[in-house]
């Protein structure tokens, strides 16, 4: 019976799309081993941080964060709020200036990027989409190529065109490519901010809580189309289950410090969840998938008390 | 019925609030007096009641004495409580100089008003003659109106049975504005029989365009010039004018700079205003 | 949905050539269509097969072409740079006058006429003063927050209001006359166009203009939020700012010409947004046209809504466009093309 739950968990989503056959297997059945494929080729890490601090007048938000990513990793940023995720992340992609210790990107201090250079090989989701946005999707999606394109030749070529209907395609939003932004539903706007990092064609992507305000389908969705992407993500999210099924590895991090690094059964272990999110828990293997299951037990004080 | 009844009095109410031509009423001779008007601050020295006036407002420049009188406002506003304080028996208010509301205040704190209002010459005469009621002074006030009126008819006889000259009063130039019917202007070009472009203006000052004096060709322009203006030269005013050589007063340079102190004033002065006016505008016959 | 904006576009631009046309043949004397041709190709050159009179002929090159321009000019500029300031600051209500650069260049005026009354170089000089002025002190008073959008835009109307409370003292204490002067030229008025003064409008606009076409991605990539279009590359503030300074330069000197008219850069770009899309390469093509012949229908009005008087634009402009306003509120569609 599981196993043929675990066919279709697998196989349905990919039956439109032919073309991504192939890496969206290599990617599904490695989903909860210890990504492999990162270690193919480049040791090198994408991004490197040793002693990241990062301070807003006298307070200290990060402290002393020291850590790697390697290429296609698929890393899941984790924590109670106000751990400093977002914070963290918005070091990462530039937003904010990093008060001391370094960052590398790609072997090179990031100060030394460009904020273009920067944006031709990271994009970023962040978690509402833009509310005033009265243009259509497809324009929208289109700015995904501002990095790299010159101001003055743009979107008009046959490539161009092309690439905007291939990510339009992967997100499955053809019927509504020329609809307003704002007449999309929260799912929906989110598949194209995806889009339009799909188009940005970077090597990293950046998502700060993506799936927050959205749907158990619409959350799925969004991190299959992500893992489809087949680039070093890194994801700051908060339903534990969802990480331990998709992400490679996780970083735990509370009151701006990293607490555990490394794969989900490393991370996700009773006694981490009881330090850090106060709450008892079980783990055990999903039935569904490779990676673990996390049950938390909350009883006392509700309805449906044993 | 009963509705138009009912408007009909809430009209009747509103209009009865309206002093139409409420004017000062004394038993004695005035003796402190508050112009808030320039000419009618002339009026009262040629009358001979300079003395009496105890306070008045900028602009109020002649005869020279008029500059030692103290000041109680301007086009900006009139300072009731100094009014007050000086405590005059007879307050001069110009409706189209003061404002309304300071007029208001006045009348509510029970003054006694008198209200200068002049569209013609012959209004003037009629002023000088309640001023001399007022200050008792009818002897001199007598004499000025007859010199007054006995030289006004001497201008307008003379130019009564001549041609009518299409004239353009160019009040100011930025932005172009003319004089229209009912105002005093008009009421000058009449005298001298000319006929004023805007006569059929819907207001008394319109703002005017350089097509319509274009259009209606005037045979003269006049453009007045006052002391206080900031244009020392009062070349600037005319030089619109330069290139339109196809109006005939251009054409035939019937283009005259005159006093506008003269001419704006409600004074006996007025009339050598009047006759510059009409002498100038005589030229283009 | 190329094509249905394509049909739109044309047809605003027949309308507003249609509309130049016309206008020029509108005044105190009615000139027909074929006259009005006549006068612009023919009479020019062979004065012998000219059908209008010489003096329609000077007054149409003398006096109604210039202000023509004029009038089409600062519908365009208002226009555009509503379009540009809505866009850049993600604000539906940014338009010139909200952000205190017409309040600024109108107060530079306003000094400069009342002080300096001869010379229209002066004035313009005082208008463009006054609106980097104001960018300035709008700048400095958001001070750090001028990152965020909304301090920077609080900071703009506290700006328009303290120079427009400033040109107020400044008509409160001159002579009458003058007064009279700067409360008409305030409200706006066309009357004193001659070919001379267009030129500085017209470089600054064609300036301006292209200048938005070429950084339109990025203007558009700032719908996004400050956050999305910076992980695009877009440098945000920098780019904010270089706009809200072209847009403050075309401001001032359309305002030094013309005087005070509002409404224009609020109302034109949403009437072409709902027309066109947000793209704003679009938008600011339909700004040009319907933009321009608005100010021209509008200047038409003002000539002769009262016969043989001329009204300030600015109060036509702020009539008309409340009333349109309305009209478009009504009928709103959300429609993208």
């Amino acid at each position: 019976m599981s196993n043929l739950l675990i066919f279709f968990y697998i196989f349905l989503p990919l039956l439109p799309l032919e073309n991504h056959l192939k890496g969206f297997i290599l990617q599904t059945t490695t989903i909860s081993t210890n990504s492999d494929v990162s270690i193919t080729g480049h040791s090198r890490a994408i991004f490197a941080a040793k002693d990241l601090c990062w301070r807003v007048g006298e307070q200290s938000i990060l402290n002393h964060l020291s850590f790697e990513i390697k290429p296609q990793e698929f890393v899941g940023v984790i924590g109670p709020n106000g751990a400093g995720k977002s914070s963290l992340l918005r070091c990462l992609y530039g937003m904010n200036k990093i008060s001391s210790g370094e960052l590398l990107f790609k072997g090179k201090n990031s100060k030394f990027y460009s904020r273009r250079e920067l944006a031709q090989q990271v994009a970023v989701v962040v978690q509402e989409p833009p509310t005033h946005f009265d243009m259509n999707v497809s324009d929208v999606i289109a700015m995904g190529l501002i990095p790299h394109r010159s101001l003055l030749s743009f979107s008009g070529t046959k490539d161009d065109q092309n690439i905007i209907a291939n990510a339009i395609e992967i997100v499955e939003l053809k019927e509504k490519q020329y609809a307003a932004f704002n007449t999309l539903s929260g799912g929906e706007k989110q598949r194209v901010m995806v889009a339009r990092a799909i188009v940005q064609n970077p090597q990293v992507l950046i998502l700060d809580e993506p799936t927050n305000h959205l749907d158990i389908q619409h959350q799925i969705e969004v991190l299959r189309l992500v893992k489809k992407m087949q680039v070093t993500v890194i994801l700051s999210i908060h339903d534990l289950n969802i990480a331990a099924a998709f992400c490679d590895r996780l970083i735990l991090m509370d009151k701006g410090m990293i607490v555990a690094d490394g794969n989900c059964q490393e991370v996700l272990t009773s006694k981490n969840l009881q330090e850090i999110f106060h709450i008892d828990s079980q783990i055990d293997q999903h039935p569904f998938h490779s990676g673990q299951r996390i049950t938390f037990n909350f009883s006392g004080g509700m309805t449906n008390d044993v | 019925m009963r509705v138009i009844i009912y408007y009909c009095s809430v009209l009747v109410f509103l209009f009865s609030q309206v002093s139409f031509a409420e004017q000062a009423s004394s038993k004695e001779p005035v003796q402190r007096i508050i112009a808030l008007a320039p000419h009618s601050v002339e009026i009262l020295f040629s009358i001979g009641a300079g003395d009496r006036i105890i306070a008045t407002t900028d602009y109020a420049d002649y005869p020279q004495a008029a500059l030692n009188i103290p000041r109680v406002g301007s086009h900006n506003g009139i300072q009731i409580e100094r009014v007050v304080e000086l405590k005059p028996d007879l307050i001069i208010v110009w409706e189209s100089g003061n404002k309304l509301v300071d007029i208001q205040k006045l009348k509510s704190l029970g003054f006694n008003i008198f209200y200068t209002r002049p569209n013609k010459i012959s209004h003037i005469s009629d002023e000088i003659r309640r001023l001399g009621e007022l200050t008792g002074l009818q002897q001199r006030a007598r004499k000025i109106i007859d010199q007054l009126e006995t030289k006004h008819h001497q201008i307008k006889n003379k130019y009564k049975s001549k041609s009518k000259v299409k004239t353009f009063y160019q009040l100011w130039h930025k932005p172009l504005t003319s004089v229209g019917p009912d105002s005093w202007v008009e009421s000058l070009l009449n005298d001298c029989h000319a006929e004023n472009i805007f006569h059929n203006a819907s207001s008394s000052y319109p703002v005017v365009s350089i097509e319509s004096v274009l259009v209606k060709n005037p045979q003269v322009i006049i453009i007045p010039h006052h002391s206080g203006d900031k244009e020392i030269v009062s070349e600037t005013k005319t030089d619109i004018w330069q290139k339109w050589s196809e109006i005939s007063a251009v054409k035939n340079d019937q283009i005259y700079v005159l006093n506008g102190d003269l001419l704006h004033r409600f004074t006996p002065r007025a009339l050598d205003g009047l006759q510059k006016l009409c002498e100038d505008i005589d030229k283009a016959r | 949905m190329t094509s249905k904006y394509s049909i739109i576009a044309f047809a605003s631009l027949i309308f507003l050539l249609f509309s130049l046309l016309t206008a020029t043949g509108i005044g105190s004397v009615s000139l027909s269509f074929g006259q009005v041709f006549d006068s612009l190709l023919v009479c020019s050159g062979d004065v012998n097969s000219c059908s209008v009179d010489p003096i329609y002929q000077k007054i149409i090159w003398e006096i109604r072409l210039p202000r023509i321009f004029m009038a089409f000019l600062t519908g365009v500029g208002l226009s555009i740079t509503g379009a540009v300031l809505q866009s850049v600051t993600r604000n539906p209500l940014a338009d010139p006058y909200l952000f205190g650069i017409s309040s600024g260049a109108a107060f530079g005026a306003v000094l400069a006429i009342s002080t300096f009354s001869v010379g229209m170089v002066s004035v313009t000089f005082g208008a463009l003063m006054g609106g980097l002025f104001s960018v300035i002190l709008m700048l400095v008073l958001a001070g750090n927050a001028a990152l965020h959008v909304e301090r920077l835009l609080l900071s703009g109307v506290a700006v328009s209001f303290m120079l427009g409370a400033f040109t107020s003292l400044v008509i409160y204490y001159s002579e009458p006359e003058t007064a009279s002067t700067l409360l008409f030229w305030l409200m706006g008025s066309f009357a004193n166009s001659q070919w001379g003064n267009l030129a500085l409008p017209t470089v600054c606009i064609v300036a301006g203009l292209i200048i938005f076409v070429i950084y339109r991605h990025w203007i558009d990539a700032i719908q996004a939020g400050d956050e999305g279009a910076f992980t695009l590359g877009v440098p945000v503030s920098k780019l904010r700012l270089v706009m809200l300074v072209i847009c403050s330069m075309i401001t001032a000197v359309l305002v030094a010409q013309v005087g005070g008219i509002g409404f224009v850069g609020l109302m034109i770009p949403h009437i072409c947004r709902y027309m066109v899309g947000s793209q704003l390469h679009k938008v600011l093509f339909m700004c040009v046209t319907i933009g321009g012949s608005f100010m021209l229908w509008v200047d038409v009005l003002a000539r002769s809504l009262i016969a043989e008087q001329v009204l300030p634009v600015g109060i036509v402009t702020s009539a008309i466009g409340s009333l349109f306003f309305f009209i478009i509120l009504k009928t709103r569609r959300r429609a993208a093309i």
